[in-house]
C-alpha cells in the first residue's frame, strides 16, 4: 500500500524534502512506515524520530488523516493514509 | 469562562482609543475593562515575544512584565520589533520598553533584563494574570509551564521554526500543558535557528487572540488543541492535543 508521509520542523530541514509517498507492506502499522522513512536517511532525520534504543521519540507529534495518533499504540495503517509528523520547535 | 482579571473602569481617552475593537461582537467595553485590569508576562521579546507585548500594548492590557536579558545585536532586528537601529549594543528590555511605552504611555510595564530561570521563574510567573511563552529554549518554556501549573495561569504557547509555527493553549487542569505535549526536552532543538519575522510574528499575533479572549471570557479556540502552519504551502491545520495521565507536572491537578 502507499502512505503519503509529511515532514514538519527539522525533519522537512532533514530529509530535503516536506512530502513523500512511501510503499509499505499491507500489513503495515505506524512503526513500520517510521522505519522505512528512517532508512532513507541519515542520523538527523533518525535522531528526531527515534531516541538510542529505536523508540518512537516522545516528542514527536504523530498525525494520521487529520487526526492525533497514539504513537505508542502503533495503529495500523491504509492504504491513502496521510501521516504527518511533526517536530517539537520553540523558535520566536 | 473563569474570572482571569479585575475589570477597570476606562477614561474617556481609552474609550477613544479602544472604540473600533470594542465594536467587535462579544468583547465591548466590559472585554476592554477586563484587559485594562490584566497583566500578562512575557517572556522573551524577541521575534514572538515583540509582536505579543506590540499588540497587547495597542490593545490596551493594563500591565506587561517583559523578561529578556542581554543587548540588542544586528541579528536580533531581522524580527526583534522592538528592538531599534539606535538601541545595538544597549540592554533590550530597555528599547522594548521604550517602544511600548512610546506606543501606549498609559501602560504600565515592568522591564526585567534576565532571561526566565530557576531562580526568577516562580516570582515572574506570579506578578501575571496569564504568560506568553515566547522563549527561543526548551529549558525556559518548560520552566514557565511548571509555575504555570503551579500557580494555576493559563500560559499561551507560541512556537515557531523557519517557515513554519504552532500554537495552543495552556489551562492548567483543563487541558494538556506543554510537558503533556512534549515529555522530553527535544533533543534536536537547537539555539540558533531559521527564522523570517513575519513567521515568528504570525505565531505570536495567533497567540494575543488566544490571550485577549480568554482575558476578556472569550472562548479561546486553542485550549486542548494545536494550531500548526507552514507559511511555505501557506497551510493551516488545528489538532486536538490530550493530556498525559502520568504527566509529572500537570498529573495531580
Ligand atoms: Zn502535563
Amino acid at each position: 500500500m502507499k502512505v503519503t508521509v509529511n515532514y514538519m520542523g527539522q525533519l522537512k530541514a532533514a530529509a530535503g524534502k516536506g512530502s513523500e509517498i512511501i510503499e509499505c507492506s499491507d500489513d503495515a502499522a505506524l512503526s513500520d512506515l517510521l522505519a522505512a522513512a528512517a532508512g532513507q536517511y541519515g542520523s538527523s532525520f533518525v535522531n528526531i524520530i527515534q531516541d538510542e534504543t529505536g523508540a518512537i521519540r516522545p516528542s514527536l507529534i504523530v498525525i494520521i488523516n487529520d487526526v492525533t495518533a497514539n504513537k505508542d499504540a502503533s495503529p495500523s495503517l491504509s492504504d491513502g493514509d496521510t501521516v504527518t509528523l511533526l517536530t517539537a520547535i520553540a523558535g520566536g | 469562562m473563569t474570572e482571569w482579571t479585575q475589570p477597570q473602569k476606562l477614561t474617556d481617552e481609552e474609550r477613544a482609543t479602544y472604540e473600533w475593537q470594542m465594536w467587535v461582537p462579544g468583547y465591548g467595553e466590559a472585554g476592554q475593562e477586563k484587559l485594562k485590569g490584566a497583566t500578562a508576562l512575557v517572556s522573551r521579546c524577541g521575534g514572538l515575544g515583540s509582536p505579543v507585548a506590540l499588540e497587547l500594548a495597542a490593545a490596551g492590557i493594563g500591565k506587561l512584565v517583559i523578561a529578556h536579558g542581554g543587548n540588542v545585536k544586528h541579528s536580533d532586528l531581522n524580527r526583534q520589533l522592538l528592538m531599534t537601529y539606535d538601541w545595538l549594543g544597549k540592554p533590550r528590555v530597555e528599547s522594548a520598553e521604550r517602544r511600548l511605552k512610546e506606543l501606549n504611555p498609559r501602560l504600565e510595564v515592568e522591564a526585567v533584563a534576565e532571561n526566565i530561570n530557576e531562580a526568577n521563574a516562580a516570582e515572574l510567573v506570579g506578578m501575571a494574570d496569564i504568560v506568553f511563552d515566547c522563549a527561543p529554549l526548551f529549558t525556559e518554556r518548560f520552566l514557565m509551564n511548571r509555575e504555570c501549573v503551579r500557580q494555576g495561569k493559563p500560559l499561551i504557547e507560541c512556537a515557531m521554526y523557519s517557515l513554519e509555527g504552532q500554537v495552543t493553549t495552556i489551562i492548567p487542569g483543563q487541558t494538556p500543558c506543554l510537558t503533556c505535549i512534549y515529555p522530553e526536552d527535544p533533543p534536536a532543538w537547537k539555539r540558533e535557528f531559521p527564522v523570517f519575522g513575519a513567521v515568528s510574528a504570525l505565531a505570536g499575533n495567533i497567540g494575543v487572540m488566544e490571550g485577549i479572549k480568554l482575558i476578556s471570557g472569550m472562548k479561546p479556540a486553542l485550549a486542548g488543541k494545536m494550531l500548526y502552519y507552514d507559511t511555505e504551502a501557506m497551510t493551516f491545520q488545528r489538532i486536538a492535543i490530550s493530556r498525559n495521565i502520568d504527566c509529572p507536572i500537570c498529573r495531580d491537578i
